[in-house]
């Protein structure tokens, strides 16, 4: 098909990629699985040379979703495929390190269609065969990136919430988090010749369901009054 | 108990016979990690343990199978407290309901 795009999903559990399929069947895209478990860096390099967006999920059986990403970014030539990562848990700390590896959105378990879609939606264009939404619908609010300090992020238990977002899905875009990590920032106080953050080796973050839980529980405690 | 239309007409804007394959592939991983989890519970080995329970949670989410995101929600809160305690009932409650869920996708898609 002209202009079909092609979009790689990088998921071991066989019932949210089938999930997954199910929402684009009807839309412009073919969709390709990196397989599970082990071999899925070799299945990525592989179908990273023709595929349009990858959609990685962070919490694999036999891999580190973010080291993947991380390893994918070594190579010159998969150093701007788009990627959006997929996760139950957004904190801090992972939007940063996703920012770093130039990931452009996540999308949050459990998987929802509207959120879904829009999210491709807007990385790789329309792929829905289904009138979308516009900006002029009623229900669509414009949501505006926040003023955040470093200490307001810390005390804020939902990022969702930090960022004035409401979806499910949240674009990873270089006017929410700055270059040296230091806080969250308003658009209009970024110059026009940001520079792009580039591609570190910090490999600080697995995704360990453990560990993430309990960051839950740290995020979810009552902020402490001054 | 399970709410069909909602997430096959509402949210997935599908058919019966479109959806269907979607809920075999969920049948039988639910199966496989039910397995697994019962190796890993003989073997004590919780960290498997935690790892199954927690795909099992996200994958009932992405399902929307309610009924059994509560009790394997709980067993996978008590397992990050270290509460080993409870652990064979509850895999057994989880077996439990798991053979109920499927009896209701089957009887629905009258596989089998």
């Amino acid at each position: 098909m002209e202009n079909q795009k092609r979009i790689l999903i990088v998921e071991d559990s066989p019932t949210v990629v089938e999930h997954m399929k199910m929402l684009l069947r009807n839309s412009n895209v073919k969709v390709l699985n990196a397989g599970s478990e082990f071999g899925m860096m070799q299945s990525i390099e592989s179908y990273g040379k023709i595929v349009d967006l990858i959609l990685m999920d962070l919490t694999l059986k036999a891999e580190n979703g973010m080291d993947l990403i991380k390893n994918l970014r070594t190579n010159e030539r998969y150093n701007d495929l788009p990627i959006i990562i997929i996760t139950e848990h957004a904190n801090k700390d992972l939007i940063l390190e996703a920012r770093k590896l130039k990931v452009c959105g996540y999308l949050k378990k459990p998987i929802e269609k509207e959120s879904f879609l829009d999210r491709i939606y807007e990385v790789i264009g329309n792929v829905s065969l289904v009138p979308r939404k516009t900006d002029t619908d009623d229900d669509v609010e414009d949501v505006q990136p926040v003023a955040v300090t470093e200490t307001e992020l810390d005390n804020i238990p939902d990022i969702d919430a930090l960022l004035g977002l409401e979806s499910e899905t949240m674009p990873i875009e270089d006017d929410l988090v700055d270059p040296d990590d230091s806080e969250i920032i308003d658009k209009s106080e970024i110059p026009n010749n940001e520079s792009e953050t580039q591609n570190t080796d910090d490999s600080s973050s697995d995704e360990d369901p453990a560990k993430e839980e309990k960051e839950d529980e740290l995020e979810a405690e009552p902020v402490p009054s001054e | 108990m399970i709410d069909f239309d909602s997430f096959i007409i509402d949210e997935m804007d599908a058919t019966k016979e479109e959806i269907e394959p979607l809920y075999r592939i969920y049948l039988n991983e639910m199966e496989q990690m039910i397995d697994q989890l019962t190796s890993a519970s003989v073997d004590n080995d919780s960290d498997t343990y935690k790892r199954l329970l927690h795909n099992v949670k996200g994958i009932n989410a992405n399902m929307r199978i309610d009924i059994l995101i509560d009790p394997v929600t709980s067993m996978y809160t008590k397992l990050l407290d270290n509460d080993f305690l409870d652990l064979n009932v509850s895999i057994q409650k989880i077996i439990e309901i798991f053979s109920k869920v499927k009896i209701e996708i089957n009887n629905y898609f009258e596989l089998e």
